[in-house]
């Protein structure tokens, strides 16, 4: 089997390696600025789709159909993002005679729209939040919407997900210019300005249930992730199992996500999301119908290789896998990089990756395209790596997570590195008391190991400068002979 | 003898280096340094323990030093003699610049408008995100450089206010 990957980044390397698990052969597409990048070296076969900007190239349909039928591929995966969610796509891609490693158009478009997918739940016999089950666009806000849900209010867009498009209104005052603005954005990133309205719940835990379905009325349930802590909508760190989650809540949970799993007849991988409120109540938001970004962590707890199976399953029709060989094991959590600047509102970097340390060892696993002489630009999504862990148990994973977060060092670029460690050592996270509000008002505390770290820090700089000026070798020069190199080093050893 | 000024964050730090002596805020320290690499990859051997570090240098006299657990950015300032200036704020304080390309979504303010602090003047779109850019200080808004729709790349002026005279 042939399999292009029309995506970009660390989840193309990842469908890449699981192709070579297979014996798949694999075909990676890029746009102008990728020409270097990690994935399109990764694959068997490359080919071109367009220039930088995604909707010319990851975003045009057309072009990923051209260059499916220019490599004679027997399948098109999606990944996430770009078009994974895109009905038309899958659509097409059938249409030309490919495989589309994914949920079938009908079930995109279903869960694509929230208030569908909001019935559906509804009907399934899922609870789900009070809202309104009616789009509002134009600014016709129904009088009496706020006061029959209760403030605050969540505006959400028809056609959004994955956190995009959320906005939260906390009073009657504030509802019409809010309405506003979720509508403005929803039409910016998804091309429809309807939004509808549904009850802001505090505290609450976003948990998730992974699932996987044949298309013949067979849907497996593949464990849960708690992905509670995030920023503006935009999950940061996720962990599996979730913790402190009491066994009749999560069959309860388990048995939501099957029923509408079912309801969809679901095919491939989906992500059943739901919020669950302090007494453990729980409410359907909405279905991912792909591959998530946090997978990785359901793979590592039950030792199932989820893009495989997704791949052997697309590939055969059948699945293999029964509900009784899944099982959960220890925890394991993951963290993603970003190229964004926690110091400034998150501000989005760029810049050459002149030094790189990916961290290793047992229970530790990196999905990245990072290379070193990489540029990371502003011209996609920002995240750059994700670093996953396992342990034993809750601690073992904490403690090899901050270790690994500790030794992951990437020069070049600002990152949300430091930022993650905070998060992962603070005392809320330690206990799991979290929910999805957490980060809002997360500071990262002054820690003294920090100032002794700091002062170090202060004195090898100086100590670098000091030697660079002394001897006058300058950074810029390049052209340096082996003789030199070592005459250079000798005189550098030793203590002064 | 010869002094160094690091300043990291709000700190600032002086060390002092006098052949194999070496002082960090008066207090001596025993320290050697070895190069790893020759991209600014050394290890700083300091008591009983060995730590590696990573130097970029940025623009000046400013350094991205990356070690286990932390990266910073250092502005190191050979000392000649007098003592030296913390490096001055570069950017104008009432200037708003387009910290990443992206396209202008709605301007909120004209020019000579009167704006309390945090009002929001511009919002820009990248990256499929909404930017909402607010009035650092009450003022008068003295220039407008942009339209709704135009594009911006980084570090192009966008708004400038003038702080309002007391």
């Amino acid at each position: 089997m042939k399999i292009l990957i029309a995506n970009r980044g660390e989840i193309a390397v990842r469908i890449m390696q699981a192709c070579r698990d297979l014996g798949f052969s694999s075909v990676a597409v890029y746009s102008d600025i990728d020409r270097e990048a990690l994935h399109t070296r990764y694959a068997d076969e490359a080919v071109y789709i367009g220039p930088t900007p995604a909707s010319q190239s990851y975003l045009s349909i057309d072009a990923i159909l051209s260059a499916a039928h220019k490599s004679g591929v027997d399948a098109v995966h999606p990944g996430y993002g770009f078009l994974s969610e895109n009905s038309v796509f899958a659509e097409k891609v059938e249409a030309e005679g490919f495989i589309f490693i994914g949920p079938t158009p009908q079930t995109i478009t279903l869960t694509g729209d929230k208030l569908a997918a909001r019935g559906i739940a509804a009907e399934a016999g899922v609870p789900i939040l009070p809202g309104c089950d009616f789009a509002i666009s134009n600014n016709q806000i129904p009088e009496s919407i706020g006061a029959e849900i209760g403030y605050p209010v969540l505006i959400k867009a028809v056609s959004g997900g994955g956190g995009r498009g959320i906005r939260l209104a906390r009073s009657k005052d504030e509802l019409k210019n809010v309405v506003d603005s979720a509508s403005q954005e929803a039409k910016l990133a998804f091309g429809d300005d309807h939004v509808f309205i549904e009850k802001f719940i505090r505290p609450a835990r976003h948990i998730e249930v992974q699932i996987l379905g044949d298309g013949k009325s067979n849907v497996l349930v593949i464990g849960e992730r708690e992905c509670s802590i995030q920023r503006r909508h935009q999950k940061l760190i996720e962990e599996s199992p979730a913790p402190r989650l009491d066994a009749l809540s999560r069959s309860r949970l388990y048995d939501a996500a099957r029923k509408i799993g079912l309801a969809l007849n679901y095919r491939s991988l989906g992500t059943v999301e739901f919020l669950m409120d302090s007494n453990s109540e729980f409410y359907f938001i909405e279905v991912n119908p792909r591959i998530q970004v946090e997978h990785p962590i359901t793979e590592m707890v039950t030792g199932i290789d989820l893009v495989n199976t997704q791949l052997l399953l697309a590939a055969s029709g059948c699945l293999t896998l029964k509900q009784d060989q899944i099982k959960l094991r220890g925890t394991a959590i993951e963290a993603r990089i970003i190229a964004e600047d926690p110091n400034q509102s998150f501000m989005p970097t760029s810049g050459q990756i002149s030094y790189l340390k990916i961290p290793g060892g047992a229970g530790v696993r990196v999905d990245s395209a990072l290379y070193q002489g990489m540029w990371v630009t502003t011209d996609y999504d920002s995240l750059i790596a994700k670093l996953i862990v396992w342990g034993e148990d809750r601690s073992t994973a904490i403690r090899r997570m901050i270790g690994a977060l500790d030794d992951f060092q990437i020069a070049g670029v600002t990152t949300d590195l430091c930022y993650l460690k905070d998060v992962v050592r603070s005392e809320a996270f330690l206990s799991a008391e979290v929910d999805t509000m957490y980060l809002e008002s997360f500071q990262s505390p002054e820690l003294e190991e920090l100032e002794i770290l700091e002062k170090e820090t202060s004195l090898a700089a100086a100590l670098f400068i000091h030697k660079k000026l002394k001897h006058k070798v300058h950074q810029t020069a390049k052209a340096v002979n082996h003789w030199r190199t070592v005459a250079w080093r000798e005189q550098m050893v030793g203590y002064y | 003898m010869e002094k160094y000024r690091v300043f990291i964050k709000e700190n600032e730090y002086l060390i002092k280096i006098d052949g194999d002596r070496i002082w960090i805020d008066g207090q001596p320290v025993y320290a050697g340094i070895h190069f790893l690499n020759e991209d600014g990859l050394f290890m700083i051997e300091k008591d009983a323990a060995k730590r590696e570090f990573h130097i970029k240098p940025k623009e000046g006299d400013t350094y991205q030093v990356t070690t286990r657990g932390m990266q910073v950015d250092a502005v190191v300032q050979p000392e000649k003699g007098r003592r030296a200036k913390r490096p001055a704020e570069k950017k104008e304080a009432g200037l708003i610049t387009a910290p990443i390309p992206g396209v202008v979504m709605n301007v909120l303010v004209k020019e000579g408008d009167f704006i309390e602090k945090d009002r929001v003047l511009v919002v820009l779109e990248s990256m499929k995100m909404l930017m909402e850019f607010r009035a650092p200080f009450e003022g008068i808004v003295e220039n407008l450089a942009l339209s709704k729709g135009q594009s911006v790349e980084k570090g192009d002026e966008m708004v400038r206010i003038k702080m309002r005279e007391k």
